[in-house]
């Protein structure tokens, strides 16, 4: 199809070589300022001053018992007092969240934030093996590479699902005497059976994220195109198990912070913006690439501006998904529903944030990603990529930090900064090691010819 | 009905025998491959023609840029036309909702921003589609039920196998004889003057 002139591969710098060096020297300095920055800000901050987790829970259900005049609590107990009379009569309400600020928070909020963009690679990699994607070969050991990171987000969360963590951050690990809604739903909200879906889901997606890597660096050496239609022939597996684990584990990461309350559309809520800042990410890593003289030609303007067209695509679907979740609460008015609402504007400093959201997660990249010139040039997608992986970032604070102290006080503390800067150093210290010792593009692949000369028509 | 002429540079000359002091109209070019149509294309953009078009029976990459194509204004009118959309929706509910026939549905309020996103959305999407449509047709100068071009014989392979370049003779630079010498020297195999 393309008159262009083909991009000859073999004159491509198509490895990181000297730069995986650099890359790990960054992540390094990152790690240390993050883990070191943790430490004494947090110090500083009373971050470690908390009690083990028998003391936590003591002191969880005093301020649980305090909260009773937040009129926002009360809310929920309507719906509670019904079923519960008799307990609330003699151990007063219940809550379905912690409310006591712990180091685990920000780390939880952190986690899932490069947790998130991480599946994001997988299900990109899976998606476009299914739809046996042309564009996207060129990029596409780029998203392997990013997808290869699920190890450190494994080991990342090893501490936070230890007993201590858990019982910081979900209420359902002790909940409130007499509470039948958590009681009702302990055959699932139960720690081992916690404990084994995490598993289930690292394990899935491990596997997935390591054999499509694998697959595909083998197929740089032997060019065997079997080994595509291979991949692309389990893929569909591969999407519905990963469709399947990313909404349990939204609900159980996330949604189950508050066990009194639940989304149905919790998980494509999560799932929408993993693709997002995933795409962002990717925009990132080719623009960063290309300064340092890696596959300049191969990856062109027309695949800056593919990228930015699905960063583009999922902003919508993001606003989409989460209005849907909002009107439909809005509308039915539903007190154990909409308690998850009221309490994130409750001050108005987390108004704020729910407008930030809006605007910020939805109208201000909208109108900036909507031009082809935007999404063409380098710099300006750089930018829309950083301040869409920033609201993203700003989105999982929002579903995690307004349960602290029932939303009457907005959490931030510097730590919320630090230990993402700590965890993103890992986080690119473990991108350099998945992507150097191999080219940076699937040079066999099958659709290479048709994806170097794709064009935007 | 037509009469055909072929004057000794091999130019030939389509007239309607019905015309009355006939002028030339059109200058159509053919070619017999999409490279050969690139390369041609480069060269009338080169030499500052504004008014002529390119005919390839399949969409072929790169040729606007042969063409030296300006962006297009179509964005812009169908951002505009999802702005007016979307306004129009909300301002079409609060008006139906609240003003001219407000009406008490299970305690809202008349009129309320969650409960008009959907109609909005929808008319965003409605009106964009159509601003892109209406203004493709405008921009396009469409419909349109003639056009010279389809006094010429040959120009029906320009749906099948060959490739067109047509100059209009309302161009600044139209001359029969000197667009004929360089539509022939960037290698058409044929070339035709329309007259009507």
């Amino acid at each position: 199809m393309g008159h262009g002139s083909t991009v000859d591969l073999s004159t491509e710098n198509r490895t990181l070589g000297s730069l995986s060096g650099k890359l790990i020297a960054l992540g390094a300095v990152m790690a240390v300022i993050g883990i070191v920055g943790t430490v004494v800000l947090g110090s500083l901050e009373g971050a470690f001053e908390s009690g083990d987790s028998g003391q936590g829970h003591q002191s969880q259900q005093q301020a649980a018992t305090d909260g009773h005049r937040v009129p926002a609590a009360d809310d929920e107990h309507g719906a509670t007092d019904g079923e519960s009379d008799a307990a609330a009569v003699h151990h007063g309400p219940t809550h379905g969240f912690n409310t006591e600020w712990s180091i685990w928070h920000p780390y939880l909020v952190s986690a899932c934030f490069f947790l998130t963009m991480t599946l994001g690679a997988l299900f990109f990699v899976l998606v476009h093996h299914i739809t046996n994607a042309g564009w996207s070969a060129v990029v596409r050991r780029l998203a392997e590479g990013v997808s290869r990171n699920i190890v450190l987000m494994a080991l990342i969360f090893c501490p936070l699902v230890m007993p201590g963590p858990m019982g910081a951050l979900y209420k359902w690990i002790h909940p409130d005497p007499g509470d039948e809604i958590i009681s009702v739903k302990s055959s699932y909200l139960d720690y081992n059976w916690f404990l084994i879906r995490m598993g289930v889901y690292f394990f899935i997606w491990i596997v997935f994220a390591w054999s499509y890597h694998r697959s595909s660096v083998a197929q740089d050496r032997d060019g065997d195109v079997q080994r595509s239609s291979r991949l692309s022939r389990i893929s569909p597996l591969g999407v519905a198990l990963f469709a399947l684990s990313i909404t349990f584990a939204g609900y159980d990461l996330l949604m189950s912070l508050d066990a009194h309350w639940f989304s149905t559309i919790f998980g494509v809520y999560i799932f929408a913006g993993c693709v997002l800042s995933f795409h962002a990410l990717l925009a990132l890593i080719v623009v960063w690439l290309q300064a340092n003289g890696r596959l300049t030609r191969a990856i062109s303007d027309d695949h800056m501006q593919d990228i930015g067209k699905m960063m583009f695509a999922f902003t919508i679907f993001w606003a989409y998904i989460a209005f849907s979740q909002y009107m439909l609460y809005w509308y039915a008015n539903i007190p154990e529903e909409t308690i998850w609402f009221v309490r994130r504007q409750s001050v108005w400093m987390w108004g704020f944030w729910g407008w930030m959201m809006v605007v910020g997660h939805f109208f201000v990249p909208f109108l900036f990603l909507v031009s082809r010139h935007i999404k063409r040039k380098r710099a300006t997608i750089a930018f829309g990529a950083m301040w869409v992986l920033a609201m993203h970032w700003a989105d999982m604070y929002y579903l995690v930090m307004p349960q602290i102290s029932n939303g009457t006080e907005f959490p931030f503390k510097m730590v919320d900064i630090m230990i993402p800067i700590g965890m993103g150093g890992l986080f690119i210290i473990g991108l350099a090691l998945s992507l150097r010792g191999h080219s940076l593009i699937a040079e066999k692949d099958p659709r290479m010819a048709e994806s170097l000369a794709f064009e935007n028509a | 009905m037509e009469s055909q002429m072929n004057s000794s540079n091999g130019v030939e000359t389509i007239t309607a025998e019905t015309a009355i002091d006939p002028k030339p109209v059109l200058m159509l070019a053919e070619f017999a491959t999409a490279d050969g149509l690139m390369e041609a294309a480069a060269g009338v953009r080169d030499k500052g023609f504004k008014l002529w078009d390119c005919h390839t029976p399949y969409p072929v990459h790169g040729l606007d840029a042969a063409m030296g194509v300006k962006p297009t204004l179509l964005p812009w009118i169908v951002l505009c036309g999802g702005f007016f959309g979307f306004s129009g929706g909300l301002l079409m509910q609060g008006w139906m909702n609240a003003i001219d026939y407000p009406f008490l549905i299970s305690g809202k309020p008349f009129f309320s921003i969650p409960a008009s996103i959907p109609v909005a959305f929808e008319m965003t999407i409605l009106f964009s589609a159509f601003a892109s449509f209406g203004g493709m047709l405008l921009l396009n100068g469409l419909p349109r039920l003639y056009r010279p071009h389809f006094r010429s014989d040959r120009f029906r392979r320009a749906t099948a196998d060959r490739f067109f370049i047509s100059i209009d003779g309302r161009d600044r630079q139209f001359d029969v004889d000197s667009n004929s010498r360089l539509l022939q020297e960037l290698g058409a195999s044929a070339v035709e003057v329309i007259e009507e």
